[in-house]
C-alpha cells in the first residue's frame, strides 16, 4: 500500500496544454475517482501516472519515489483498460501470468498467484479459455485479475465498465467495491459516469479543461459544489440554473430575485447588491407541497412529464423562458400546460457568479 | 429481366473460361508435354491421347545434374531471402505502425516509389560494388538483394496488418513489464502472423522465379534453377524440349503447391487495408 502525490503536474502537446498543473495527495488504500466530461484530461492524467504518457512538468511520486522518468513496469502499478486489452492469442491463464513470467517469477509461484486471483474473481473454470470465448463481463474480470496478480501498489482503472451493458455494469461496480475492501489497495479510477464516481469513491476529483475543479468526498461535492461547473456536472438530472439579480447582500447572505422567483435570502459569500448571479437548484430539492422551512418557490408552466417508474421528472418553462426540472414522487399528477409552483428551502439553493 | 440476368451470367462464365484458358493452357502444355514421348510433343495435329513416359525426367537427372544443384541453390536463397525480408519488414512495419513523425510519414512514400524503379536500374550500379566486396556468385548476395527488393512492399504490408492490432495491447504489455522487443516478439508477431505469411508468400514466389539478378550476380557456385533452364535453351547440342519441359515442371511444382497452400494469406496480403480508412 502506497501514497501517491501529484505536484503541479502538467502535460502539453506542443502549444496545446492538456493538463494544467494538478496537485493531489492520494493516501495509501484510498479509492480516488477522476471524473469529468470527455476531453477534460482525466484519462491523460491516469496515463501519466501509469507511465504511458510523458510528464511535461511537475512531479509524480509513488511511495515517496519520484516516478516521472521511470518505465511503467518500475512504478509498481497495474492498469485495467476500457477495452480490456487482453492478449487475444493467449489463454486466460497466460494473460494473467504474462507479467509475472516476464519478471522471471518461478512457475510454482506464478501458478499459485494466478489461482489466488482466479479464486477472488471466480475465474477458475475459465482459465484455459481464450478471450474470444468469454463474455464482456468475464473479459473485464480477467483484465482485473491480470492486474491483481501483479500485486501492485496502485491500481489504475481507465473507464473499465463503459463497454458493459447497464446490468453488468452494476454487478462489476459492486465487484470492484468489494475488491477494494478485500485488497485494501490504492485505486485510481477514471470515469465519466457519476454514479460510478459517487458509489465507488472515497474522494472524487472533478476535472475540467485539464484543471482540478474540486476534490472531496462524493457527498460533499454533491452538497457543496465549488463552482457552477461542478454543480452542473455532479448530480442527475443536472442542477437547474436560473439567472437572478442580487437585490441585497451581507457578508454571509444574499437576497436574490427573478421573474419566476419570489425574493429569497440564502447563504452566500462575496456578492454585492445590483450584481447578476446564477441560482442553482437541484431537481431533487423541489417539492409540490410546501413543508416547514420551504419559504422559497419557483413557478412555471409544465411542458413535459416523464414517468421513470420510481420517480416522475417534471419539466417546467418559467415566465422568463428558463427550463426547470423537478424530480417528484412516482404518483405526482400534472397536466401539460398547467401552471405550478415548486417549493424549496433557501438553504438548499446555491448561488454562483454570473459568467462573464 | 430474367433473360438479362441469364446473359450477364453467361457473359461472366465465358469471361472466366477465357481467363482460365489464357493462364492455364501454357502451364498445362508444359506439364503434359513433359510426359509425352519426344516425337509427340509438337505433333500436328496435337495428340491428346498418349502413353505417359518419364523418359525426359530420367534424362534430366542423368544429363543435367547441374539443374538439381540449381534447385538446391534456389531453395537455399529463397529461404534465406524470405527470412531476411520477413524479419526486416516486420520490425520496420512495427516501427511505422507505432510511431509517427514527419520523416517516417515521408519515407513511406519513398518506400512505394522505390518499388516502381525498374530492377535493372538498381542492378547495374550494384555490380562493381558486389565485385569489390568479393561476394559475387554467393548465396548471400542474392538473399540480400531479393530481401532488399521486397522489404519496401513488405514493410507497407506489415504496417497495415500491425495497424489493426490495438495499441492498448502494447500498453498492457508495457505495464506488464515488456520492452519493445518483447512486445514485438510475444504480442505483435503472433497476432500479425497472417501478414507475415503474406509477405513470405510474395518473397518466396519472387525469389524462386527470379532471373535477372541471378543472371548478373551468379556464375557457377550460386547458380539458380531458372538460370540452368535458360542454359538448356541455349545448349550447343540443340534444345531437347522434353527435358526442358520436365525441368520447367520440376521448377514449377514446389512454388505452385506453396501458392495453392498459402492462397488465403496471399489474398490477405493483396487486400490488406482495403476496408480500412
Amino acid at each position: 500500500m502506497t501514497d501517491l502525490t501529484l505536484h503541479n503536474l502538467t502535460k502539453n502537446y506542443g502549444a496545446v496544454d492538456v493538463i494544467r498543473g494538478v496537485d493531489l495527495d492520494i493516501k495509501s488504500g484510498e479509492f480516488v475517482v477522476f471524473v469529468g466530461p470527455s476531453g477534460c484530461g482525466k484519462s491523460t492524467l491516469l496515463r501519466m501516472i501509469a507511465g504511458l504518457e510523458d510528464i511535461s512538468g511537475g512531479d509524480l511520486t509513488i511511495g515517496g519515489r519520484r516516478c516521472n522518468d521511470l518505465e511503467p513496469r518500475d512504478r509498481g502499478i497495474a492498469m485495467v483498460f476500457q477495452s480490456y486489452a487482453l492478449y487475444p492469442h493467449m489463454s486466460v491463464r497466460q494473460n494473467m501470468s504474462f507479467g509475472l513470467s516476464l519478471a522471471g517469477t518461478p512457475k510454482a509461484k506464478i501458478n499459485e498467484d494466478v489461482m489466488a486471483a482466479a479464486r477472488i474473481l471466480k475465474l477458475e473454470p475459465l482459465l484455459d479459455r481464450k478471450p474470444s470465448q468469454l463474455s464482456g463481463g468475464q473479459r473485464q474480470r480477467v483484465a482485473i485479475g491480470r492486474a491483481i496478480v501483479r500485486q501492485p501498489s496502485v491500481f489504475l482503472f481507465d473507464e473499465p465498465l463503459s463497454n458493459l451493458d447497464a446490468a453488468l455494469r452494476m454487478d462489476m461496480r459492486m465487484e470492484i467495491a468489494r475488491l477494494h475492501k478485500e485488497l485494501g489497495a490504492t485505486m485510481i479510477y477514471v470515469t465519466h459516469d457519476q454514479v460510478e464516481a459517487m458509489t465507488l469513491a472515497d474522494r472524487i476529483v472533478v476535472l475540467e479543461g485539464g484543471r482540478v475543479q474540486q476534490i472531496g468526498a462524493p457527498i460533499d461535492v454533491y452538497k457543496s459544489p465549488a463552482n457552477r461547473f461542478v454543480a452542473g456536472f455532479i448530480g442527475s438530472p443536472r442542477m437547474n440554473f436560473l439567472p437572478v439579480s442580487v437585490t441585497a447582500a451581507t457578508a454571509d447572505t444574499a437576497t436574490v430575485s427573478a421573474p419566476s422567483l419570489a425574493p429569497i435570502t440564502l447563504p452566500a459569500k462575496g456578492f454585492a447588491a445590483g450584481q447578476s448571479a446564477v441560482l442553482g437548484l437541484r431537481p431533487q430539492y423541489l417539492h409540490r407541497q410546501p413543508a416547514p422551512g420551504m419559504s422559497a418557490r419557483v413557478s412555471g408552466q409544465v411542458v413535459l412529464v416523464e414517468r421513470l417508474g420510481a420517480e416522475t421528472v417534471v419539466n417546467l418553462r418559467t415566465s422568463d423562458d428558463q427550463q426547470v426540472l423537478a424530480v417528484l414522487p412516482q404518483d405526482a399528477a400534472f397536466g401539460a400546460g398547467e401552471t405550478v409552483d415548486f417549493h424549496f428551502e433557501p438553504a438548499a439553493a446555491h448561488l454562483f457568479a454570473a459568467e462573464a | 429481366m430474367r433473360i438479362d440476368r441469364l446473359f450477364i451470367g453467361l457473359g461472366k462464365a465465358v469471361a472466366v473460361c477465357m481467363l482460365l484458358l489464357w493462364s492455364l493452357v501454357p502451364i498445362a502444355f508444359v506439364v503434359i508435354s513433359s510426359f509425352k514421348p519426344g516425337r509427340e510433343i509438337f505433333a500436328v495435329p496435337p495428340r491428346h491421347i498418349f502413353t505417359p513416359t518419364l523418359e525426359h525426367y530420367a534424362a534430366l537427372w542423368s544429363r543435367w545434374g547441374v539443374f538439381f544443384d540449381g534447385l538446391l541453390n534456389s531453395a537455399i536463397i529463397t529461404v534465406g531471402a524470405t527470412v531476411l525480408a520477413v524479419v526486416a519488414s516486420t520490425c520496420a512495419g512495427y516501427i511505422y505502425s507505432r510511431n509517427s513523425s514527419r520523416f517516417l510519414n515521408g519515407s513511406v512514400l519513398f518506400l512505394i516509389v522505390v518499388r516502381l524503379i525498374p530492377p535493372i536500374v538498381i542492378t547495374l550500379p550494384l555490380f562493381p560494388i558486389v565485385n569489390f566486396l568479393g561476394i559475387n556468385d554467393t548465396h548471400g548476395v542474392l538473399m540480400v538483394l531479393y530481401a532488399t527488393f521486397f522489404v519496401s512492399l513488405g514493410t507497407v504490408l506489415m504496417r497495415t496488418f500491425i495497424d489493426q492490432i490495438p495499441r492498448e495491447l502494447d500498453e498492457a504489455a508495457q505495464i506488464d513489464g515488456a520492452g519493445r522487443l518483447t512486445i514485438l516478439r510475444r504480442v505483435i508477431v503472433p497476432l500479425a502472423s497472417p501478414g507475415i505469411l503474406a509477405v513470405a508468400v510474395f518473397v518466396v514466389v519472387f525469389a524462386w522465379n527470379e532471373f535477372l539478378f541471378a543472371f548478373i550476380f551468379t556464375g557457377t557456385n550460386a547458380k539458380t534453377a531458372p538460370l540452368v533452364i535458360s542454359e538448356m535453351i541455349g545448349s550447343i547440342d540443340g534444345v531437347d524440349w522434353g527435358i526442358l519441359f520436365a525441368a520447367s515442371t520440376v521448377q514449377l511444382a514446389p512454388v505452385l503447391l506453396f501458392v495453392v497452400f498459402m492462397n488465403r494469406f496471399l489474398v490477405a496480403g493483396l487486400t490488406a487495408g482495403a476496408t480500412k480508412g
